[in-house]
């Protein structure tokens, strides 16, 4: 039975070879003289290639993004942050503040979250993405209540939501809040 | 027009509840800041034109939360809401929701 498999395939394997020997005009300059072999190496290299360097760089551009949050952060503690309703008795102008930021993946480590998924668990670079898109949210919101001369945040939410792009999916992380002037 | 996410505004008291006011949008980009964004995808990190879209949704959103608060006769939204989702392929629904008062100044402010 596995004799029979194999020599099919080895049958459809020369058939391929045979019409990559000759092929149409329209395909010669793509294929000619190559085997199918050549064309799956080629091509696999190069794509694993894209997807390595890609992954090399996102991983430096993480590493500068978290250090430029931590910078940005250290001019933010003028602003104070809280999840409560309470506005205080000085408190006398505000409006709602907004930040929002969307983020995604090099398409590699996608490709390792959906091997990594088969298996379950914690899926680490999924966590790291959101924590980062979250404090960067977290930021932006920090950063335009500072802009408008606020100087409390009250009544801070997060959220989260799935943004299917035509090509690529990401996530998208928002911040909103009621920024209030207490001085 | 005055929007808070809580439910009253600092300084003035609520002086009358209008009721619910809503806006919400859906919006996509040109396919040309989606093919850019497929180039984006090949190093990960924040996909700008897509960041600018909800940024615009939700900015239109609220616009439509306050036009319909201005009908009402309203002074401030307050303990507003909002929700993002993805409704196809480089699409998203935005959506603000309130609730509409007027205000009178507190006396003792």
């Amino acid at each position: 039975m596995s004799n029979d498999v194999a020599s099919e395939l080895d049958q459809l394997n020369q058939s391929v070879n045979e019409l990559l020997a000759n092929p149409p005009d329209w395909l010669a300059d793509w294929v000619s003289g190559s085997t199918l072999w050549d064309l799956i190496v080629n091509n696999g290299l190069q794509a694993v290639g894209i997807g390595a360097i890609g992954w090399l760089l996102a991983t430096y551009l993480e590493r500068r993004h978290n250090a430029q949050m931590s910078a940005r952060e250290e001019l933010l503690t003028g602003v104070r942050v809280s999840t409560t309703k309470k506005t205080g008795p000085t408190a006398h102008e505000g409006t709602m503040v907004v930040g929002s930021v969307v983020i995604a993946h090099d398409f590699f480590r996608t490709l390792i979250i959906q091997l990594r998924k088969l298996i379950g668990g914690n899926i680490k670079p999924y966590e790291r993405l959101v924590t980062r898109g979250r404090r960067e949210a977290f930021i932006r919101l920090r950063e335009e209540a500072a802009l408008r001369g606020l100087d409390q945040v009250i009544n801070v939410r997060f959220g989260s939501s799935h943004i299917s792009g035509r090509f690529i999916s990401s996530v998208e992380l928002v911040a909103y809040g009621t920024g209030i002037k207490t001085r | 027009m005055i929007i808070t996410n809580i439910e009253a505004v600092p300084g003035q008291s609520v002086a009358e509840e209008l009721g619910l006011v809503l806006g919400s949008t859906v919006r996509g980009k040109h396919v040309g800041k989606d093919i850019a964004a497929f180039f984006k995808g090949l190093v990960g990190g924040e996909i700008k034109g897509y960041s600018d879209l909800l940024v615009e949704g939700r900015e239109e959103a609220i616009s439509r939360m306050k036009n319909h608060a201005v009908k009402l006769g309203a002074d401030a939204v307050i303990n507003v809401r909002m929700t993002t989702s993805s409704i196809t392929g480089g699409a998203a629904e935005l959506m603000a929701y309130g609730t509409a008062v007027k205000l009178t100044p507190t006396e003792n402010a």
